[in-house]
């Protein structure tokens, strides 16, 4: 189960990036908006924008490994969630709302130290694929002599 | 990549300097050989030459491992005045730990540092540094 202190991680204010790779073994990431937990699952769904979307939708499709880095961007408080895909559909309007509900409360923390509302709204975030990963690796990224520790979970059955 | 709109191959604009300022974390994907994506945060993407980056090396001991087995990787740059963000594909060359590119991004992280709040917390281990293969600007600040 994803700790619940993860969990008020991931519906905070935040800015997320998805990693994929093609079967080269070439990287790439994208931002992401709108994140949805199920924490008795171990699962994440997030939306990725179609904006940038092509590469890290077909490695997913292709190869199952997800990779998604979610920033408390004042603080620096940062999680790694490592993990394998389970499913992707086209994002609905429940999750327009999702969408825009996660970048009010990323623009508001943003502002709150300066930056403009464009920083978040600048992103061409929707339309949108939601995606579901299954998370089986949690890691703390935060800037400091922990990072790159790993979260101990107990995965659900 | 469908729609992708290449600006140059392996050649810096001058357009891209300010979002290797460090003003903008920059975020930087990684494959191990076993195929895992890792994604992180890096406080400076330092311009080393038109054809060259410098990534600072300081906490993330998953990118340093996995570029020394897969040197590619892909870096996104965001420009802290337009907020333009640019994707750097690129490929690991070397490290360097003492020299001119080490010395400049040090004093550049240590006020970066002092700016964010990290002071003390953010070092510079290595510069480590990158050939540009390829660069364009991000399709996600292009339509919004």
């Amino acid at each position: 189960m994803i700790p619940d202190e993860l969990v008020r991680h991931l519906n905070g204010p935040v800015l997320a990036f998805a990693g994929s790779r093609d079967r080269r073994l070439h990287p790439f990431a994208t931002i992401t908006a709108g994140l949805r937990v199920d924490a008795p699952r171990d699962t994440i769904e997030f939306l990725v924008p179609h904006a940038e979307g092509d590469q890290i939708l077909a490695g997913y499709r292709d190869n199952g490994r997800i990779a998604l880095t979610v920033v408390e961007p004042i603080s620096h408080a940062t999680y790694q969630f490592k993990g394998r895909f389970v499913a992707d559909r086209p994002a609905s309007e429940d999750d327009r709302a999702l969408h825009d509900i996660f970048k009010a409360k990323a623009s508001a923390r943003l502002e709150s130290v300066g930056y403009r509302r464009d920083m978040v709204y600048g992103y061409a975030s929707w339309p949108a694929t939601a995606v579901t990963m299954r998370v089986e690796d949690i890691f703390v990224q935060t800037p400091g002599p922990g990072a790159g520790k790993r979260i101990t979970f107990e995965a659900s059955p | 990549m469908s729609g992708a709109r290449l600006i140059s191959t392996g050649l810096l604009p001058e357009e891209i300097t300010p979002a290797m300022e460090g003003v903008i974390p920059s975020t930087i994907a990684t494959c191990s050989l076993a195929g895992e994506p890792n994604v992180t945060e890096i406080s400076q993407v330092y311009y080393v030459d038109a054809n060259h980056v410098a990534l600072s090396h300081q906490f993330f001991n998953k990118t340093h491992h996995n570029v020394r087995e897969n040197p590619f990787a892909s870096v996104l740059v965001r420009d802290p005045g337009t907020y333009q963000e640019w994707i750097l594909e690129v490929q690991y060359d070397h490290s360097e730990e003492s020299g001119p590119v080490f010395d400049e991004m040090d004093a550049k992280i240590e006020a970066i540092a002092s700016m964010t709040g990290m002071s003390g917390i953010f070092k510079l281990r290595a510069a480590d540094i990158y050939r540009v293969l390829s660069v364009r600007k991000s399709r996600s600040r292009e339509t919004a």
